[in-house]
């Protein structure tokens, strides 16, 4: 049985009804057309599917739709500030670290939530703060390059 | 061209076009693409290893509502499909092989009803006696896999029978009399690897759709496109021409995504369903049911004279490919890989690859290339050991130099990097290494690929267009996986036809769309791709400065094109614009501006007056150094530093050439360290990713990539391949170090904390 729920999206007040079996990933992917949350596991251990929850990082496949309401979340589509790219944005896009792409929503919203916290991270905290996002493609070294160009610019 | 000025976009590090998409959220990927009237579909798996199929009812499941089509192997053309080996059907027919082979399919108005259809289909088996181990499986009275072997389609036209799926006997010099040459230094081994997953983040989706016509479109996560579409028209019995298919941004390949698994699924389903399609494939899934790298037993026998000289290779190789085999591994490429870089003058190689009832085995980055190199590259460090040599002085004193026959003995090698890296390497561990700490241990080993005529690979075909602004539209077959092929066409055309990067836009991978293309793959799409385009570009360059010759009243000779701009060399104020030129070619009898090429050997041949299947020109060479400490108590391993200086002929984007390198030695890192599949009676157990382990950003080691510039002849501007290098020699190099460390030899992967432990409390005291 679908029920109403109120958040605000991406800074947009948001109704919607949902399932009460639908992850948050399920209503932003199949039922908002934002695709920019990836999905890879549906277990929480990929990372594809991050997005911020009241500002805290989550693993949008482990979030029920139901949880949000009253909450605010933010994806990868509303991160830049209309035409002009949030600095993580374009420091994946110019450091090389995006090769399929696929995790970078992810790790870039990860990242995110993580420079707000600790806007002066060491290498290592950078790395321990992003274990639970996955790559493939790039071995990290050039996700770590970028979040720390993209912390300087922030800084 | 001996015209071209000033190189713009060549040797820069450009940014990928497509990565501000991806950053954005706005690149889509298969999985995302949603059609009008969109089913979602879900598969129904065998859970038996070997079974036949009595009977398969799907009477209950067509009468949920929300159930559009349920499909089964009566649903699909009893032509086979496969990538080399024509070896099994979308939808298994009579038999199933492995546990998560296709039986049935289901497309329902979302994925919770089309799970529940899956439950009300009946499937009735008897279970057959089912083999795991390779060698059991080629054993007297074993069950037979696939008992019409014989008679399926193969493009290799392999040795195969009973469940031996290949065998290839490479045989150079009198290998039993070398073993007898006295004072000779023997060691043998034998080697185990594991099976590795592709592990791309993005598992595999496909959307079909089908028109009134019955013509079918499919937009899939493969790099192979037109290949690919084989399989969906032989699966759907229609012929090629009526399948369309579309490669979109794709999450990754690895070697997994060249294969045919789902995109006939969803074709047959959107045919029956009569509404468009789609298929996300979950990770168990992936894990259970697609393919692996196949794992390898390797028998390695060799003699060394006292003053390090390799004389004689015997080996053999027996690789487990599962029910059906994408992989071709044990095919010629993987017994000359053995050999690896070396001169051996008597060389034995036996490689066989085997049916058993376990997940299929398939092309994973460089494939055979890990297995080997585990094999030779520890072998090589023990015998230095043994000899009290420096491994490096080993290495170099047997290793290829330009002028020699490579191991396969088709070709001579020509621009090799080799001897440059090595001495890179060494220069670094002079630079970088301290004095070693206790439990510490320094390993080198060697990665090459491609020594192969580059000629061998000829299906790939450019288009040019210059658009009446000036900007360049490339049609290209191939696909981008990731590996930044699509900005490496870009930088290609732009180079040649003096138009910024930016202005270039690529329509790729779109068996209607562009040019028929082999697909990615092989660190050969640079060297064969780039070159097409490089023509096309020179022939769209040709008409340019023809037709603003003239406009300007000038001789072509006397024109260059640079920053969009075509201008007389000696007097740059006369000039005028690519835009310029291209709007008015279309008002005059030249019409617009379209460069063409197609690679065809006979067009090589042509151009550079030899065969050019006769010169290795492009080999791609590495090595790797690892520094690593061992927990005595727990055997495990961390990577303390890592280096690798790789020859990539020409750094056409040094930042995608790093990239590559970086990505490659993390792959390697949990081939060595942490990744196996492992199964029990054919059932993959560890099927999710909490404990399949890939590498994740804390194992990242101080990594220090160093590219290495040895131009190939005839690659454009002098690039090699680059993508499967890096990977290969990563394994042995911190097997290698391990023993340098604690003085323990360890022959099988991966190297986990378990088989270290165990490997030091059975240490000799």
């Amino acid at each position: 049985m679908k029920a109403p729920i109120s958040f605000r999206l991406n800074s947009h007040a948001t109704t919607i009804d949902v399932e009460p079996f639908w992850t948050l990933q399920r209503l932003l992917r199949d039922e908002m057309d934002l695709t920019g949350t990836k999905e890879g596991c549906r277990t929480g251990n990929c990372g594809v599917c991050t997005v911020l929850l009241d500002g805290k990082a989550v693993k949008s496949c482990l979030v029920l739709a139901a949880q949000v309401d009253h909450c605010d979340v933010l994806t990868i589509e509303g991160l830049a500030s209309g035409d002009e790219l949030h600095p993580l944005q374009r420091a994946f896009a110019e450091f090389g670290a995006i090769q399929c792409g696929y995790c970078s929503p992810g790790f870039i919203m990860a990242a995110h939530a993580f420079l707000t916290e600790n806007p002066r991270p060491s290498r290592g905290e950078i790395a321990d703060a992003l274990e639970g996002n996955l790559c493939r493609c790039t071995g990290y070294v050039k996700i770590f390059e970028a979040i720390e160009a993209a912390a300087q610019q922030l800084a | 061209m001996a015209t071209i000025a000033e190189q713009q976009a060549i040797g820069r590090p450009v940014p990928k076009p497509d990565a501000y998409l991806k950053a954005t959220g706005t690149a889509v990927y298969a999985g995302d693409i949603r059609l009008p009237g969109m089913l979602e579909a879900r598969v129904l798996r065998s859970p038996h290893p070997h079974a036949r199929i009595v009977s398969i009812d799907t009477s209950e499941a067509e009468k949920l509502p929300g159930v559009f089509a349920v499909a089964t192997g009566q649903d699909v053309s009893p032509t086979r499909i496969g990538r080399f080996l024509r070896d099994r059907h979308a939808l298994a027919q009579e038999k199933v092989l492995y546990v998560g082979e296709p039986v049935a399919a289901v497309a329902a108005v979302d994925e919770e009803t089309a799970e529940r259809a899956l439950q009300l289909i009946e499937v009735e088996y008897e279970p057959l006696p089912a083999v795991f181990d390779a060698r059991e499986a080629l054993a007297e009275g074993a069950p037979i896999l696939h008992p019409d072997l014989p008679t399926y389609f193969d493009t290799a036209r392999s040795v195969r029978q009973g469940n031996l799926r290949n065998r290839v006997v490479h045989e150079v010099g009198d290998v039993d009399a070398a073993f007898r040459e006295p004072g000779l230094v023997t060691y043998e081994a034998t080697y185990h690897t594991a099976r590795q997953s592709q592990g791309f983040t993005e598992p595999r989706a496909a959307v079909a759709q089908v028109d009134g016509s019955g013509k079918v479109t499919v937009w899939a996560s493969v790099k192979a496109p037109f290949r690919v579409r084989v399989s969906v028209a032989d699966s759907l019995g229609v012929p090629v021409s009526r399948v369309r298919l579309i490669s979109p941004v794709i999450g990754g390949d690895f070697g997994g995504k060249g294969a045919s698994f789902i995109e006939p699924i969803v074709a047959v389903l959107a045919r029956k369903a009569k509404r468009p399609v789609r298929l996300h494939l979950s990770r168990v899934e992936e894990l259970t049911a697609m393919t692996s790298r196949a794992a390898c037993e390797i028998r390695l026998k060799m003699g060394v004279r006292p003053d390090g000289t390799i004389v004689a290779m015997d080996a053999s190789m027996l690789y487990n490919v599962g029910g059906v085999d994408d992989s071709q591994a044990g095919g010629a490429n993987s017994a000359t890989s053995l050999i690896g870089a070396y001169r051996i003058p008597n060389a034995r190689v036996i490689a066989e690859s085997v049916f058993t009832n376990t997940s299929p085995a398939g092309h994973v980055r460089a494939p055979s290339g890990p297995q080997t190199a585990f094999a030779t590259e520890s072998h090589l460090d023990h015998l230095a050991r043994m000899l009290r040599m420096d491994p490096i002085e080993l290495r170099l004193k047997n290793a290829l130099h330009d002028g020699d026959v490579v191991p396969s003995g088709h070709g001579v090698l020509q621009n090799s990097g080799l001897e440059d890296c090595i001495e890179r390497a060494r220069a670094w561990m002079r630079r970088s290494l301290g004095p070693k700490r206790a439990n510490q241990g320094v390993g080198l080993a060697l990665g090459l690929w491609a020594l192969h005529p580059n000629a061998a690979a000829v299906e790939s075909a450019a288009t040019v267009k210059i658009d009446v602004d000036g900007s360049v539209v490339v049609l290209s077959g191939i696909a981008d996986q990731g590996g930044g092929q699509w900005t490496m066409v870009a930088q290609v055309a732009s180079e040649v036809l003096g138009v910024p990067v930016e202005r270039v836009s690529v329509v790729a991978a779109d068996t209607e769309a562009t040019p028929p293309e082999q697909g990615t793959g092989g660190s050969q799409t640079t060297y064969r791709v780039g070159n097409v385009v490089r023509q096309a570009a020179e022939d769209a360059r040709r008409q340019l400065i023809r037709l603003a010759a003239e406009q300007l009243k000038a001789d072509e000779e006397e024109l260059d094109v640079a920053d969009g701009t075509v201008f007389v060399v000696a007097d740059p104020d006369r000039r005028t614009s690519v835009a310029d030129v291209a709007a008015k070619a279309g008002a005059t009898a030249a019409g617009v501006i379209i460069g063409t090429s197609a690679a065809s050997r006979e067009r090589e041949i042509r151009e550079h007056g030899h065969d050019q299947a006769e010169v290795v020109d492009a080999p791609s060479f590495a090595c790797h150094v690892a520094q690593i400490t061992v927990d005595p108590e727990t055997g495990q391993i961390s990577v303390d530093k890592y280096y690798t200086a790789q020859d990539v002929g020409r750094a056409l984007n040094p930042l995608n050439c790093k990239g590559q390198i970086e990505g490659g030695v993390v792959f390697g890192l949990g081939y060595a360290l942490t990744e196996e599949i492992i199964s029990e009676n054919g059932t993959n157990l560890n099927a999710n990713l909490w404990e399949y382990l890939l590498p994740t950003a804390p194992h990242v080691p101080d990594l220090t990539v160093e590219l290495v510039e040895v131009p190939s002849t005839y690659g454009p501007f002098g690039a090699k391949g680059v993508g499967e290098t890096g990977c290969i020699a990563v394994a042995p190099a911190i097997a290698n170090a391990l023993e340098d460390a604690m003085g323990i030899r360890v022959t099988d992967l991966p190297l986990t904390p378990e088989r270290v432990r165990q490997a030091l409390q059975s240490r000799p005291s």
